[in-house]
């Protein structure tokens, strides 16, 4: 094995190889932090570019692209509080408040180095246990899945930074939206008042920018032309050394960030699941495992670090079943395969013997991109901060061209733009109603996963519920969530009247 | 009697096709290609659809020197896509990139009231041949005779993979009215997630492209059943067709090239004259072999002839399709 | 009644009313027996709107639990200063900006709509103690156009809508 990857760092540490990479990065870094344009896009745009490449430049333009772009996302997602990719979405609950607090380098510092340890850390994962946790994703039925959906859709009431009602409403909202199109499972339309552009309903990507962008540029209007100018600027790179942050600062988080890991690494793995849902969920439960749970939300590194763990910990897992089963973890290694497929390799279980050469090079190619993108971002750290140089009504419109761009490259429909304007109206009125965004995003993730599989499993069991309590992976995820629920509606109901406000506020 | 059921055309016309001319000159010298020209693909880029149609763009831009963009509009079950190019202006420079799973199966299925005739059909530019049955080990099937017994005696006991209202949904539909067997369907969802259900056991068998399988064929955790090919498919290795085994049942996916109603029949022509131009370079044959397929080519007039015997071939199975399950 | 509970009423209002809304469409759903494709979105339906009639009754409830600082003042505006001052025609302009633009990608194109769009916002966010420097804006704003349409269009295959400029580029 050592000798394969001897070879493998052969492969990659050709001049050729490393320039690709470093290009690959550095674009997956930009396509990152750009809001709008995502991983997917980055290497959906890249792949007709590896067709003319040998297998492994090509796939190690790909894997740099992916790694770059995944933690690129924390950038906007910290310095303008509007996550950059889906898998961000979670490092602005805290990102954005240090920020505001003028210790937006630490977070950013924060963010990257466990962006890069949680990247890390999947790598080895993924080169040492793969074949073994890869065949635990084929105990995955749609009855597990069901109960997994509906277990992190109970997490949401955590999410409700100010009225348990509210933060439900938002979220069985995002389930009521995702519902539009065709239904899954039978080929019924839903809500599409005979507009066939909704037949395949909204996209993830144009709720996000609408949600997070443009309802940003709506609240700039709102107060930007008055407020005090500067705010913004009160980051210093003065007195900051290496990531901003102190060797006491990181061992606390290490707990948390081994939690996040395991988390990121687990639904990464599961394919059709990934780090758009992995960041979030792995935030709720650094949040509740917390001492300090209470400042979450309000500018505590460990919601930064929780959530980039965990999505960068998505690579490796989604990686997995690619490469030792031939599935596709996510949207990201789905576009992947087919750049495996277009140089004549098939992955499967006979990957790692067929094309050992070959395998080590891609791991190889993910260790080197990943300590490009730390590199990188480590230097960039002093560009990014002059972003906020930018008067943000120079910026911030510029951002909305850009996913204006981006919802448009989905699929080349200037529906999918008109959809970000819906959101961000919607996206608004939630913020002018103290309503949450976080839960209306996981909704909308999770609603179609939890029916779908709803419909899957029923079928299988030829209808009956019984199957969803009996299975033990969905038995035990359905008695957690319920747990969940119960202890939530005791908490709520145990104290004297008095205090039950104060209870429904957090 | 012997029942008799051909999904298509296809294997009629092969000999056609490649009796076909070379003489393919530009008759009416129509100035097209101008600009960029935009195909628009039913399918996610990375899969089968998606290959075809980038394989054809690349050729295109060196035999025209103008770029052929590919773009995917996955989704709505090809639904999005379609609407797409059918509202696109008519000038030539959009294009559909479809397969029969969305021109005839959604009509069928009632999601679209639109069928192929929506469109002008260009030309069918390949046809894929890499699909076959597999079934798990876990079912205990071992051959599509042993297939059809297991599921007569024991009516619904052989599980079925397939996405309702899919392509691979009307593949097992012909499968169970042709061998008069009875499947459990089940939406087991896409290719990837179909594999899955197989190797953990909770689906037995379904219709699936040989390369997302063949691993597990050969290591022992799945079997193939059979291709669905008029003739073998050399690059599928052993597997047996359908008709070696008595079951006389050919079933093809042909990409279909189709541009908006209305195009000037001179460029749906040229484009057709194009792709078969293609279609004769021996490096597009060695592309080609990378997802299992030979080179197959239909000009306009017989590719309408074979969606046509499709979409009658199909329609017998409306109410199924139709009946939400 | 404060401003607040009136507030807090007129959310709750817009809930139920959008949770109705979706009720009486969910009902027009196709079905058949057992769990179909209207199943889901009639049980949402019903869990909407019982949370919106929950949002209305702790809106009504809220004047007895007066002592009680207002559960769920939005947090977004809780947290800010109360002295920044709001400004509706900002946000008109900037959403007829965003509209306009939407609605001319097609027809006008992106290169030319692209220029137009930021030039105007720019101008419309200019903050009150800044001059507006309009050739520097319209700099910018042409040479983010043309990059961005560029960038796509040569390295990535991503054909925006050219519009009016269809002929030309």
């Amino acid at each position: 094995m050592l000798e394969l990857l001897q070879q493998g760092f052969g492969a990659v540490f050709s001049l050729n190889i490393m320039m690709l990479m470093a290009v690959g990065v550095a674009m997956g870094i930009v396509f990152g932090a750009v809001p709008g344009l995502s991983a997917t896009m980055a290497v959906a745009l890249c792949l007709p570019l590896t067709f003319t490449m040998g297998p492994q430049a090509g796939l190690s333009l790909l894997v740099a692209l992916f790694i770059g772009a995944t933690s690129g996302g924390l950038i906007s997602a910290i310095l303008l509080k509007i996550p950059g990719t889906p898998s961000s979405i979670a490092t602005v609950f805290d990102g954005g408040p240090l920020m505001e607090q003028g210790q937006g380098v630490k977070a950013l510092g924060v963010g990257i180095v466990f962006s890069f340890l949680g990247t890390i850390f999947s790598i080895v994962a993924l080169m040492f246990i793969a074949p073994q946790l890869a065949k635990v994703a084929l105990s995955f039925g749609p009855h597990e899945y069901f109960a997994i959906a509906v277990f992190s859709l109970t997490l949401i009431a955590t999410l409700s930074a100010g009225s348990m009602v509210k933060g439900l409403f938002a979220g069985a909202l995002g389930i009521a939206v995702s519902t539009v199109g065709i239904a899954p499972v039978e080929a019924v339309r839903r809500f599409t008042f005979g507009v066939s552009e909704l037949n395949g309903g909204f996209s993830m990507l144009t709720v996000m920018i609408g949600m997070f962008a443009v309802a940003e540029i709506i609240k700039l209007a709102e107060t930007g032309r008055h407020a005090v100018q500067g705010k913004a600027k009160s980051v210093s790179m003065k007195n900051i050394k290496g990531f901003g942050f102190s060797l006491k600062e990181f061992r606390e988080q290490l707990p948390n960030a081994g939690r996040s890991g395991l988390i990121g690494l687990g639904i990464g793995i599961l394919p059709g699941i990934g780090a758009g849902t992995s960041n979030l969920v792995s935030y709720i439960i650094a949040k509740k495992r917390a001492k300090d749970g209470h400042t979450y939300g309000k500018g505590n590194i460990g919601g930064v670090v929780a959530s980039e763990t965990a999505n960068n910990a998505g690579i490796g897992g989604a990686m997995m079943p690619l490469m030792t089963l031939g599935i596709p973890g996510d949207t990201v290694t789905a576009i992947m395969l087919g750049g495996f497929l277009i140089h004549g390799i098939q992955p499967g279980p006979l990957l790692f013997i067929s094309q050992g050469p070959l395998v080590y090079t891609i791991f190889a190619a993910l260790i080197v991109a990943t300590c490009m993108m730390l590199f990188m971002e480590f230097y960039g750290l002093r560009l990014f901060i002059k972003l906020l140089d930018v008067p943000k009504h120079i910026l911030l419109p510029i951002i909305l061209v850009l996913c204006v761009v981006g919802a448009f490259g989905l699929s080349s429909r200037l529906f999918d733009v008109w959809s970000i304007l819906l959101f961000g109206l919607l996206g608004y009125a939630f913020v002018k109603a103290g309503m949450p965004a976080a839960p209306f995003i996981i909704g909308f993730i999770l609603g179609p996963m939890a029916e779908t599989n709803l419909r899957r499993g029923l079928m299988l069991s030829d209808g009956s519920f019984a199957e969803f309590f009996t299975n033990p992976i969905a038995g035990t995820f359905l008695g957690l969530a319920l747990v969940f629920v119960l202890w939530q509606v005791f908490s709520a109901l145990r104290p004297k009247p008095s205090a039950i406000n104060e209870i429904l506020r957090t | 009697m012997k029942k008799t059921f051909r999904a298509s055309l296809l294997s009629a016309l092969v000999g056609m096709g490649v009796l076909a001319t070379h003489s393919a000159t530009f008759a009416d010298e129509v100035k097209w290609p101008t600009r960029p020209v935009q195909v628009v693909v039913i399918a996610n880029p990375g899969g089968d659809t998606d290959f075809n149609a980038r394989m054809m763009a690349k050729y295109f831009n060196e035999i025209t020197g103008k770029t052929m963009v590919v773009t995917n509009v996955a989704g709505g079950g090809g639904t999005l896509a379609a609407e797409q190019v059918k509202g696109a202006a008519p000038d030539g420079n959009t294009i559909l990139f479809t397969h029969p799973g969305q021109l005839i199966v959604n009509e069928v299925a009632g999601l679209t009231e639109d069928s192929y005739e929506t469109f002008d059909v260009s030309c069918i530019a390949g046809v894929d041949k890499s699909t076959v049955f597999v079934a798990s080990k876990q079912s205990g099937v071992t051959s599509m005779k042993d297939l059809v017994d297991k599921s007569k005696a024991n009516p619904g006991s052989i599980t079925y993979g397939t996405e309702m209202g899919s392509f691979s949904h009307l593949q097992g539909l012909m499968l169970e009215k042709l061998t008069g067997a009875k499947l459990k369907m089940v939406d087991g969802g896409t290719v990837s997630d179909r594999v899955v259900g197989m190797l953990g056991g909770r689906l037995d068998m379904g219709a699936i492209t040989y390369g997302s399988v063949q691993d597990y064929v050969q290591g022992g955790q799945m079997v193939a059943l059979g291709q669905p090919n008029a003739e073998r498919n050399a690059m599928l290795g052993e597997v047996p067709t359908l008709k070696e085994q008595g079951l006389d049942i050919t079933m093809d996916k042909p990409y279909v090239v189709a541009f908006p109603k209305g195009t000037d029949p001179a460029i749906v022509k040229k484009m057709s004259d194009i792709m078969q131009q293609i279609t004769e370079q021996p490096a597009y044959a060695e592309d080609l072999k990378k997802f299992k397929q030979p080179v197959a080519f239909f000009a306009t007039e017989d590719a309408k002839q074979i969606l046509a015997k499709t979409r009658e071939d199909f329609m017998q199975f409306k109410d199924e399709l139709r009946k939400a399950k | 009644m404060n401003t607040l509970n009136k507030k807090e009423l007129i959310i709750g209002i817009a809930m139920l009313g959008a949770s109705l809304t979706y009720l009486v469409l969910a009902q027009q759903l196709p079905g058949h027996d057992g769990v179909d494709a209207a199943t889901v979105p009639k049980l949402l339906a019903g869990f909407l709107s019982l949370l919106g009639v929950m949002q209305l009754v702790s809106a009504f409830a809220k004047p007895k639990a007066a002592a009680e600082p207002a559960a769920s003042p939005a947090p977004a505006e809780a947290e800010e200063p109360t002295v920044e001052i709001v400004e509706p025609k900002t946000v008109i302009k900037t959403l007829g900006l965003i509209l306009g633009y939407m609605a001319l990608l097609g027809p006008v194109g992106f290169p030319i709509m692209t220029v137009v769009y930021l030039y105007l916002q720019f101008l419309v966010l200019t903050p009150v103690n800044q001059k507006a420097r309009h050739l520097t804006y319209l700099l910018i704003a042409v040479i983010c156009s043309a990059l961005i349409f560029l960038l796509f269009r040569e390295a990535f295959d991503l054909l925006l809508p050219a519009g009016l400029l269809n002929n030309f580029i």
